[in-house]
């Protein structure tokens, strides 16, 4: 009957060379991968936003941004600062803004000028057309009749 | 007593394999590192440097993907193409009002370059157009 005892199987050691072998290989690829940069967004256009009807009847105001840095403010009439702090203290809170930034302004100061707009708690801020650099005082002094579609 | 070798459990021999341990322990702390605390999402063009802003917004998903590079070249979902071609394929769409936009334009690009693509987009009722932006070192 001893003879017949099963004898307990000695656990061979596991080599650890092949886990090491993938956890590498792992490791290669969420290093590669992976993305530690944070990505946020800002709606320009939503489909929501254009087929509500509007509240008002009141025209939005109008911020050119000029290439100089200084920026134009159209409410009843169209008004220069020099500096965007300026144009800020002047915006009517209740009604929505349209921002027209020059051709040559670049997307950094645009999404600056939206940020800082967009702290103001106005009912809306969007990003209107771009004009041309000429054109842009003229457009802003111009009737609200033609203004750009948000 | 206790000197004698007999009573003593017998010393296994070293393995090899026991240098690696300490080396497998930081590797897989660097793995569970980068799993976890990394994102895998697809980047746009290396060459793209997103604007720096703290927006209000996280991060949603967008259907579709409309890169602005610096000199003003359209890319769409990975694709090079105009504004002509950029309609083209817009229009190729279906459902416009279930699809969201995701703009990636370099910072250094122009107003003039992103009313490119706007002026497309604004043909039709997506769901939502939104410009992306990276959060400033040390906000995110």
């Amino acid at each position: 009957m001893s003879s017949l005892a099963i004898t307990p199987r000695r656990a061979r050691p596991i080599s650890l060379t092949a886990l090491i072998d993938v956890v590498f290989i792992l490791l290669m690829f969420f290093m590669l991968t992976s993305s530690f940069t944070q990505w946020l967004t800002m709606p320009l256009a939503s489909q929501s936003a254009s087929s509500e009807p509007a509240e008002t009847e009141e025209l939005p105001q109008l911020l050119v941004l000029h290439q100089d840095g200084a920026v134009t403010l159209a409410q009843d009439k169209p008004t220069r600062f020099t500096a965007l702090e300026q144009a800020l203290e002047q915006v009517n809170h209740s009604n929505s803004l349209v921002v027209l930034p020059e051709a040559d302004i670049q997307v950094q100061r645009i999404v600056e000028v939206m940020t800082t707009l967009s702290a103001l708690d106005l009912p809306a801020v969007t990003l209107g057309q771009t004009l041309p650099g000429d054109e842009t005082d003229a457009a802003a002094a111009s009737s609200h009749s033609d203004l750009p579609p948000e | 007593m206790l000197q004698n070798t007999t009573l003593l459990p017998a010393r296994k021999a070293r393995n090899s394999d026991d240098n690696m341990i300490p080396l497998i322990n930081i590797v897989f702390l660097l793995l569970i590192f980068f799993m976890v605390a990394g994102q895998i999402k697809a980047m746009p063009n290396a060459d793209l440097i997103l604007p720096k802003a703290l927006l209000n917004e996280e991060d949603a998903h967008s259907e579709m993907r409309l890169e602005v590079a610096q000199q003003g070249t359209l890319t769409l979902d990975g694709t090079p193409c105009t504004p002509e071609e950029l309609a083209t394929r817009l229009q190729a769409l279906s459902d416009h009002a279930a699809i969201s936009v995701g703009i990636f334009a370099d910072q250094r690009a122009t107003a003039a370059s992103l009313e490119q693509a706007m002026a497309v987009l604004r043909q039709y009722s997506f769901q939502s157009v939104r410009l992306y932006a990276e959060a400033p070192e040390g906000n995110s």
